[in-house]
C-alpha cells in the first residue's frame, strides 16, 4: 500500500512542486496521475522511487517510511519499485535480452535463474523474436516494452511509469496500456503519469488530477472531466 | 571499458610521471639520510671540566647536561684516558706529557646528541654551565652539511607528499570521467536497486589497476637505473664519506613504497570520485 499524508515538496529554487498532498493507493490498484505541465506529477514519481525527499509529511510504501530512508537503504527499497520513463533509457550496446538481464545481474542473481526469468519476461512483453536485436533496431513501442520488461524483471510489487506513452502514437500507446494492464492483473500495483486524456478516457481507471501541486480531483470511477 | 582505454592510458602515464619524480626524491632523500647518519656518528660535544670541580659538583653537572633535550648519552673520561687516546691517535710526541702532574688536558664529558641540528645551541648552553671550561664540537663544514642534508631530506618528503596528493587528484579525475562515460549504466543500476558497493567496486578496482601500472613504470626505471648508477660510481658519491645505499634491499623498499602509494592513491582517488557521484544522486 502507498500512502501520502500531507506531503509538501519544494525545490531549492523555491518552486512549490507539491502542496499538502494526501493519497492512498491500495495493493493491486491501477491509477493514473494527470495534470497540466509543472503540476508536480514527476515529483510524486521521484518521491516514490526515493530520488527526492519530501520536505514534510509522510510517505509510506509497504510500511517503509520513504522520506526518512537512509541513503544506503535506498537500493534495497528500490528493488520493490519498477520504474519506466518516457525516454527508454536502454543501454545501446546491449541486446534486448542483455538489457533485461542487466537489471538482474546487478542484483547478483544466479545466472541460471536470470536466463529463465529473461525468457519469461520476453514472453510477457511479447518480444521473443527480438531478443537478440539492439535497441536502435526497435520501434519506440518495442523499446518501451523492453524497459517495462526490465522494470518488472525483479518482480517488484509496484510499477511506476512517468509518461510511458509520451513518445508513442495512439496505437502503440494502447499496446503499452494493454501490457500494463496485464502486469497489473498479475498483482502489481501500477501508478502511471500521463498527459494523454484520450487514453485516460478510453481505459477508465482511478484518476488523480494535480494542479499546481494540489490534488484537485481523485475520481474512483475514472475518466477525465474538465474542472 | 574498451571505450575509455585512451583515457585510462593517459592517466596511467600521468601517475607514472608523478611517481617517477617521487621515486627520484625518495632515492635522494633516503641516500642523503644515510649520509647524515654516517656523519652524525662523529658528532659529539666535548665538555672540558674545571679541575677544581669536586666529585659532587661533577655529578651535579652530569645530571644537568642529561636534562637538556636532545642528548642521547653523557660519558665521563678522565684526563689520563684522554691523553692515552691522543697518543693512540697522533703518536708518541704526546708521551712526554705522561706522568704525575704533567698532563695539560682536562677531564671531559663526551656528550652524544640525538638531533645533530641542535648541536650549536646545546654546545653554547653547556659552555655556560658552572664548572665547564669550554664545550666544543666538530667543524663548521660538518655542521652546515648536516643542516643541508636535513633540509634536503625534509624537502624531499614534503615533495613526495605533494606528489601523492597530485596522484590522488589525477586518479580521481580519471575516474570522474570514467563515471561520466558510464553514467547511463550507473543510472540504470541505481534505478533497479544495485547496492552502492556494487557500483563503486569496479571503479575502485580500476583506480587500483591505474595506480599499479602507474607505479610499475617508475619502479622498473628505478631498479635498472639505480643499479647501473651504483655500479658506475662504485657505490660511493664523490667521496668515501657519501656511501650510496646498496641496491638490495634498498630498491625493494623504494619499489614497495611506490606500489603502495600508487595503489592506495588509486583506490582512494576513485573511491572519492564514485562516492561523490553516488552522494549527489540518491
Ligand atoms: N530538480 C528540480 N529543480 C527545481 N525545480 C524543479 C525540479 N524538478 C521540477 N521542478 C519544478 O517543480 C514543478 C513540478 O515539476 P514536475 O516535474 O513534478 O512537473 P510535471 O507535472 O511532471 O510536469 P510535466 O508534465 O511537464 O512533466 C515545476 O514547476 C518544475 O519546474
Ligand atoms: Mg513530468
Amino acid at each position: 500500500m502507498i500512502e501520502f499524508k500531507n506531503v509538501t515538496k519544494s525545490y531549492p529554487n523555491g518552486v512549490h512542486a507539491l502542496n499538502r498532498i494526501s493519497l492512498e493507493i491500495e495493493d493491486g490498484e491501477f491509477i493514473y496521475i494527470i495534470g497540466p505541465t509543472g503540476s508536480g506529477k514527476s515529483t510524486i514519481i521521484k518521491i516514490l522511487n526515493g530520488e527526492e525527499v519530501p520536505d514534510s509529511g509522510l510517505v509510506m510504501v509497504d510500511n517503509v517510511d520513504v522520506g526518512s530512508l537512509k541513503h544506503r537503504k535506498v537500493p534495497q527499497y528500490r528493488r520493490n519499485i519498477g520504474c519506466v520513463f518516457q525516454d527508454y533509457r536502454l543501454l545501446p550496446a546491449l541486446t534486448v535480452q542483455e538489457n533485461i538481464a542487466f537489471a538482474l545481474e546487478v542484483l547478483g542473481l544466479p545466472k541460471k535463474m536470470i536466463r529463465k526469468r529473461v525468457q519469461e519476461v520476453l514472453e510477457l512483453v511479447d518480444l521473443k523474436e527480438k531478443a537478440r536485436a539492439y535497441p536502435d533496431e526497435l520501434s519506440g513501442g518495442q523499446q518501451q516494452r523492453v524497459t517495462i520488461g526490465r522494470a518488472i524483471a525483479n518482480r517488484p510489487k509496484i510499477l511506476i511509469a512517468d509518461e510511458p506513452t509520451g513518445n508513442l502514437d495512439p496505437e502503440k500507446s494502447r499496446e503499452i496500456i494493454a501490457l500494463l494492464e496485464k502486469i497489473n492483473a498479475m498483482g502489481t500495483t501500477v501508478v502511471m503519469v500521463t498527459h494523454d486524456i484520450v487514453l485516460v478516457n478510453e481505459f477508465k481507471k482511478r484518476t488523480i488530477t494535480l494542479d499546481q501541486g494540489f490534488v484537485v480531483k481523485d475520481s474512483k470511477k475514472g475518466g477525465y472531466v474538465s474542472v | 571499458m574498451r571505450r575509455h582505454f585512451a583515457l585510462t592510458f593517459s592517466s596511467v602515464l600521468s601517475i607514472a610521471i608523478a611517481l617517477l619524480i617521487s621515486m627520484l626524491m625518495l632515492v635522494l632523500a633516503w641516500n642523503v639520510s644515510s649520509f647524515t647518519t654516517n656523519i652524525e656518528e662523529e658528532l659529539i660535544v666535548q665538555v672540558s671540566l674545571n679541575p677544581t670541580l669536586d666529585a659532587a659538583g661533577q655529578d651535579e653537572l652530569e645530571k644537568e647536561i642529561k636534562e637538556i633535550k636532545g642528548i642521547s648519552s653523557v660519558r665521563f673520561s678522565d684526563k689520563e684516558a684522554e691523553l692515552e687516546q691522543l697518543i693512540e691517535d697522533y703518536g708518541d710526541t704526546f708521551s712526554q706529557y705522561e706522568g704525575e702532574d704533567r698532563n695539560p688536558l682536562y677531564d671531559v664529558f663526551i656528550v652524544e646528541l640525538e638531533d645533530p641540528t641542535q648541536i650549536d645551541a646545546i654546545t653554547s648552553q653547556i659552555s655556560k654551565m658552572d664548572g665547564v671550561i669550554e664545550a666544543t664540537y666538530g667543524t663548521d663544514t660538518v655542521n652546515t652539511m648536516v643542516q643541508l642534508f636535513s633540509s634536503v631530506r625534509i624537502g624531499g618528503l614534503v615533495f613526495v607528499a605533494a606528489l601523492i596528493c597530485l596522484a590522488i587528484f589525477l586518479i580521481r579525475n580519471t575516474i570522474k570521467l570514467a563515471i561520466q562515460v558510464r553514467k547511463d549504466e550507473i543510472q540504470i543500476m541505481r534505478q533497479v536497486g544495485a547496492m552502492n558497493w556494487y557500483i563503486t567496486v569496479p571503479f575502485v578496482l580500476e583506480g587500483l589497476l591505474t595506480g599499479f601500472f602507474g607505479a610499475l613504470i617508475p619502479s622498473l626505471i628505478c631498479v635498472f637505473g639505480y643499479t647501473a648508477l651504483y655500479q658506475a660510481l662504485n657505490g660511493v658519491f664523490i667521496s668515501e664519506l657519501f656511501v650510496l645505499k646498496s641496491p638490495y634491499p634498498f630498491l625493494l623498499y623504494v619499489c614497495g613504497v611506490l606500489f603502495l602509494i600508487g595503489i592506495l592513491a588509486g583506490m582512494f582517488g576513485s573511491y572519492l570520485a564514485s562516492r561523490k557521484y553516488l552522494r549527489w544522486t540518491r
